[in-house]
């Protein structure tokens, strides 16, 4: 008995330590290859938080991680949260983690990783950046035509477009690489989405928005005396209540302090960089312009690519399920030294800002609401007067997605003014740009129908109409799309669709003179505003095709038609000459004689045509690789393409003039009557010179990446991008440039020291092949860097 | 040149056969959210349906859990369909992320139902799904919805908010 007694009691200890031990085992202690030894059957019987632990120990398996690469979401193609694979345009997005593997320094080079965008590089870190193209028209005109303005950028939603003269002023986006959670690229005309200026498409840099407590600082500085960083930190006041204060900064060097010069054939000088003693002495000399030099570029400052530096803040404010607010806010100052926008004798220009932002996002029942304004001061073209603007942006909207079992619905209203003010920037009314305060307003009402049936076909319609009062009239924009899912894994679509340019500051409100006295004639240029401007529109065609044939594949396919017209350029109106002042009395008086050529900006006739592909690949090459490939072949054509430059058009008007001259000059030797004293000629070029089938090769027929992403060990990350471009030509007003393809191969390396540090070596263009990506700027040769991420 | 594609054909497969253990957390997930939530009477009585829509790993998982496992006294029953028209009256669906197309429609028709619908995409609880599984930093966690689960009778601990991302 005492035995049986001794045995239970026996059984019993052993059984409540091991209960004891079972109940208070610590989980956060066991490795990795521990946790994974566990049964099905241990694990179902644990509590949820230590289940919870031991899934957190075991982390994702290294392939997981890779095909977690491959079933991204997006929002910005329907406006909704869906699945990339079924996005029904075509949709690319960039998530944090792989911008951060790929070394890029900059949103722009991450947009390498990115189909049928072209990415080329000006100066360090300042970058022309084209979807699919349509820019550089008309052909013959100023730098400032190559620019981008058919892309949409929008910061969280809230658009951050100059609307000055169009395009992106990529380093005034108030955001840096470590604050973004994911980009999200939407190719083709998606006006009737995000309203004018999504003509080519639309790229979304969403932030992150933590709910818990993080902290992170991320830094890099290598050669060209570059340096890039930034530092965030959020956290949770209650489970209702986030915020999140970041701040940045960059400052680049280019490798020359020399400037590069437009040709000049009347002084046999070809075109090519000088320094700045050379240049000074040059536009002196040669009468390029009546520029300061000094003012261009301040003490010697031409070396320096780009600098900026901001803060920005959010906080969320979650009350209960209906109601979510979130308010950020941000202060921004910037400089690049980057291609002009004015007509100056070099390409290089400084543009500076500096300027807050406010965004206010607010879900109220379902009801979307945005409120938005920014205030900054832009120089756009330092040294020259009348290019400083206070430039003010109001944005509101909202929208609200009605769901009636397979049909979504979503209405909505927006409204957006943009004010653009040079008057406390000039010495006098007269000598600034616009002299005035000038306003660009547009409102819209807009809807989008997205019905699926039989889980397979999906069929869209997106229709918006926009009121804007400059030109005063209503604009249509729509999408139509079709999409056929045949299974899980391959999905057919098609699009039609119409966006469209809005007008720019310049277009519209242009008021300046442009003084050139001592530099010969024209004394004085005028450029002049229209009030009832042409709007590039662009209607699309495109066939897409998406397959995922196994977990480890990931294809996507476009085809794109699409034709645009509508374009504008700044062109000579009339050219009037002071001449001779007639007397009867006293002869012929002979004062200075005056030219001013009246410019405005003139609709054109030319349309573009374009045809075009891009196929991407992302594949899983076993658990420790990733392949990520794109390619882009595009071919545009012109028809009924003027291509021929302001000049032209001045120097035809020149020739009236004097032909009518001579024959004033004539019947006053053979009649007596005098001469006009003034002669205004408003000869235009004919329309027969106008051409069919012309080729618009400003951007390469071909261009592609190839990246591959190794991971041999946890602790280790390879990346390595090859980017490839083919030969462009680019035709301004200085002329026909053709300018070489170019191989750049970027490669960086990551090393995990503890799970809150990474370290990691960055060689972007490590072959150095030390080239010009754009035309008239820098040699762009091999970065290299050094640097860390640390999040605790 | 054939070499490499044939290498590269190779790789692809290979990668495709890898086992998924997240596949094996993901169940273990459920059953764990079985235990941490309370469904109606009515959905108490019979099999414990979980329904899957769409091809995916997670139904051997759950079907080997549940051979060994039960909710209550509840049989687990494993149901795979392939659309969401064929799902039937189910403790929770879960919509896989080849199907998750599917997301908002499923959690329409099941807007009535004290039916969990867990999905396993971005931004699965904004198109009407009550638990949402997310890799955050290279882990696995779930987001929750509680407005959601309140909305169609299901009762959950707070447990679920505490170690879950709450998805208002």
């Amino acid at each position: 008995m005492r035995y049986i007694i001794f045995i239970f009691l026996s059984l019993f200890m052993t059984f409540a330590s091991y209960a004891q031990e079972k109940k208070t085992r610590d989980f956060s202690t066991m490795t990795r290859e521990e946790v994974l030894q566990l049964s099905m059957e241990e694990m179902t019987d644990l509590p949820i938080e230590d289940l919870m632990k031991l899934i957190e120990i075991a982390g994702v398996s290294s392939i997981e991680e890779l095909y977690a690469l491959l079933n991204k979401g997006v929002t910005s193609a329907s406006k909704n949260e869906e699945s990339l694979f079924d996005s029904p345009l075509s949709t690319t997005v960039l998530n944090h983690e792989e911008i951060l593997a790929s070394g890029a320094t900059s949103i722009e080079e991450a947009l390498r990783l990115v189909p049928g965008i072209i990415v080329r590089e000006k100066t360090n870190g300042n970058y022309d950046v084209q979807i699919r193209g349509n820019q550089n028209m008309p052909m013959g005109n100023m730098l400032l035509y190559s620019e981008n303005t058919t892309t949409l950028v929008m910061v969280d939603g809230r658009p951050v477009f100059n609307y000055g003269m169009g395009g992106i002023l990529w380093e005034t986006l108030p955001v840096s690489l470590g604050e973004i959670d994911r980009i999200e690229v939407v190719r083709g005309p998606s006006s009737a989405l995000y309203g004018p200026n999504a003509v080519d498409g639309v790229i979304n840099l969403i932030t992150k928005n933590p709910t818990e407590k993080t902290s992170s600082v991320n830094f890099q500085g290598g050669t060209q005396n570059t340096f890039i960083g930034d530092m965030s930190m959020s956290d949770k006041i209650s489970d209702k209540l986030y915020f999140g204060v970041s701040t940045y900064f960059e400052y680049r060097e280019r490798n020359t302090d020399k400037i590069y010069a437009f040709a000049d054939d009347d002084n046999n000088f070809d075109g090519g960089f000088l320094d700045l003693e050379t240049y000074e002495k040059y536009n002196s000399d040669y009468l390029w312009s009546n520029d300061v030099p000094d003012d261009l570029f301040v003490n010697g400052d031409s070396r320096r690519a780009k600098q900026k530096i901001g803060a920005n803040g959010y906080i969320t404010y979650n009350p209960n399920g209906n109601l979510k607010f979130r308010l950020a806010g941000g202060y921004l100052g910037s400089e690049a030294n980057t291609s002009t926008v004015g007509d100056n004798p070099t390409p290089y220009n400084i543009r500076q800002s500096k300027g807050g932002y406010t965004n206010f996002d607010a879900n109220v029942y379902g009801i979307n609401i945005k409120a938005a304004l920014s205030d900054v001061v832009q120089d756009f073209n330092r040294g020259h007067k009348g290019w400083t603007q206070a430039t003010e942006q109001y944005n509101l909207s909202a929208d609200y997605l009605i769901r009636m079992g397979a049909l979504q619905i979503r209405p909505g209203i927006s409204y957006q003014s943009v004010y653009y003010d040079d008057r406390d920037y000039i010495d006098s009314i007269g000598s600034g740009y616009f002299n005035d305060r000038v306003a660009l307003r547009n409102y819209a009402g807009s809807v989008r129908f997205d019905y699926t049936l039989f889980e397979k076909i999906r069929l869209v319609a997106a229709l918006r109409a926009e009121k804007y009062n400059v030109p005063d009239k209503w604009i249509p924009s729509w999408q139509f799309v079709g999409s056929y899912k045949l299974n899980d894994n391959f999905l057919f679509r098609a699009v039609y669709s119409r966006a469209n340019q809005s007008t720019f500051m310049i277009n519209a409100f242009s008021n300046y003179t442009w003084n050139r006295d001592g530099l010969g004639s024209p004394e004085f240029v005028h450029f002049a505003g229209n009030k009832n401007p042409d709007m590039m529109t662009m209607d699309m065609f495109e066939f897409g095709f998406r397959a995922r044939p196994t977990k480890a594949v990931y294809i996507d396919f476009e085809a794109f038609y699409n034709k645009a017209n509508g374009f504008s350029a700044l062109m000579p109106d009339s050219m009037v000459t002071t001449t001779f002042v007639g007397n009867p009395a006293l002869g012929l008086v002979n004062p200075p004689i005056s030219t001013t050529l009246y410019t405005s900006y003139q609709g054109q006739d030319v349309e573009s045509q374009q045809i075009g592909a891009s196929l991407a690949a992302d594949v899983v090459l076993g658990s420790k690789l990733l392949l990520k490939a794109h390619a882009t072949y595009q071919q545009t054509v012109l028809d009924r393409s003027m291509g021929v430059s302001r000049d032209a058009v001045a120097q035809n008007q020149i020739a009236q003039y004097y032909t009518t001259l001579q024959t004033d000059m004539y019947n006053l030797v053979t009649t007596g009557v005098f001469p006009k004293p003034t002669y205004s000629s408003d000869v235009q070029l004919p329309i027969t010179m106008e051409k069919d089938d012309v080729k618009n090769e400003s951007l390469p027929s071909f261009w592609g990446s190839l990246a591959l992403i190794y991971r041999p060990m946890s602790k280790l990350e390879v990346m390595t991008q090859g980017y490839y471009y083919s030969n462009y030509v680019f035709n301004t007003q200085y002329g026909e440039n053709k300018m070489d393809g170019k191989f750049l191969l970027n490669a960086k390396i990551t090393y995990k020291a503890t799970d809150n540090l990474s370290l990691f070596v960055n060689g972007r263009n490590i072959i150095n092949t030390e080239t010009q990506e754009f035309s008239y700027m820098d040699n762009i040769g091999g970065l290299y860097l050094a640097g860390l991420n640390y999040k605790f | 040149m054939k070499r490499v594609f044939i290498l590269f054909l190779f790789m692809v497969v290979m990668g495709s056969f890898i086992h998924a253990q997240q596949e094996l957390f993901k169940s273990l997930f459920i059953y764990s959210f079985t235990n941490n939530i309370n469904w109606p009477s009515e959905f108490k009585n019979g099999d414990f349906v979980i329904t899957v829509v769409g091809q995916d790993g997670i139904v051997s998982e759950l079907k080997k859990l549940a051979q060994s496992k039960k909710v209550g006294p509840q049989t687990i029953k494993v149901v795979q369909v392939n659309s969401a028209s064929e799902i039937g009256k189910s403790n929770i669906v879960y919509v896989s992320t080849s199907k998750s197309s599917t997301l908002s429609g499923v959690s329409e028709n099941l807007k009535n139902s004290p039916t969990l619908v867990i999905s396993d995409q971005n931004g699965g609880c904004k198109n009407g799904a009550g638990i949402n599984f997310v890799l955050v930093d290279g882990k696995m966690k779930f987001e929750i919805a509680p407005q959601k689960l309140t909305s169609i009778g299901l009762q959950y601990s707070p447990k679920l908010t505490g170690l879950g991302i709450v998805v208002e």
